[in-house]
């Protein structure tokens, strides 16, 4: 992704999981990002259509509600706002250490904890809770 | 649930955190924007379902601000009665475009439009008068 240097970047993180999608996000604002977030590739599309908004990349389940697949959603972004690259994560561990890969890049504003810290946080709020994703990670 | 927990609640040298549950993307992204410059940390629930699910981890909570209407099951109005019912002491405030006030179990009841600064002024109203000193002078202890 490319570099702004003393403007905020700002990623579109989209998971339909309310708390993965919390963390990841909570953890990338902590680098320095300006974080929205989608909860499906629906709201995704909604953002990604709104020329005003200014997305410099985007964190998405490959899985993620929505009436398009996360890879539909790379492709229409491909197409329609080619300077968005649509980052696909096929699991909160991988997320995590996108999230991670994309703070190596960003604005630098306070060094984050590490991705597996991250991972490690996610496990714990969805304690029990019977997750494929999660179990996969 | 303890464990979990990564914002401190008051007392510690911490944000006062709001949780916002709002299904327009846009409108989300640009209240909680509004909010996290004016010194919150702000969670975000695209429905009640979502809102219930943070509700539940034990996650510290200063307030709750919700639009009324909400697709799924539970409008905004449920999900304040719940709230009620099961942490009396968290504030919530509900947000409408309908300027007819439903009765409600909030403590506030804010119409749609409005201003930012109306928003941020009907939060600190509605949080802790620690938080509100907590902000007014961001280096207190």
């Amino acid at each position: 992704m490319a570099q702004q240097s003393g403007e905020s970047q700002r990623l579109l993180v989209v998971d339909g999981d309310v708390l993965v999608r919390h963390v990841i996000s909570d953890y990338l604002r902590t680098c320095g990002y300006i974080v929205v977030e989608a909860a499906t590739t629906d709201e995704a599309l909604v953002v990604l259509e709104d020329t005003t908004i200014t997305i410099d990349a985007a964190l998405c389940d490959a899985e993620a509600p929505g009436s398009r697949s996360g890879f539909h959603l790379r492709i229409w972004a491909a197409e329609n706002r080619p300077q968005v690259e649509v980052i696909l994560a096929g699991s909160i561990a991988a997320a995590a250490n996108k999230a991670a890969e994309l703070c190596e890049e960003g604005p630098h504003l306070r060094r984050p904890y590490d991705p597996q810290s991250v991972l490690e946080y996610i496990r714990r709020i969805i304690g029990s809770r019977s997750d494929g994703r999660l179990k996969n990670a | 649930m303890d464990d979990a927990v990564v914002l401190p609640g008051p007392g510690h040298p911490h944000n006062p955190v709001i949780l916002l549950v709002e299904d327009d993307v846009l409108v989300r992204f640009t209240t909680a924007e509004v909010l996290r410059e004016a010194g919150f940390d702000v969670l975000e629930a695209v429905d009640s379902s979502e809102a219930l699910k943070l509700l539940t981890t034990g996650h510290p909570l200063d307030l709750v601000v919700t639009d009324i209407r909400m697709p799924g099951t539970m409008d905004g109005i449920q999900l304040a009665k719940i709230i009620k019912a099961t942490r009396p002491n968290l504030p919530v405030a509900l947000l409408s475009s309908h300027l007819d006030q439903p009765f409600h179990e909030a403590d506030a009841f804010l119409p749609k439009p409005y201003e930012p600064d109306q928003l941020v002024e009907a939060v600190k109203r509605l949080i802790g008068a620690e938080w509100r000193n907590n902000l007014a002078s961001p280096n207190a202890s």
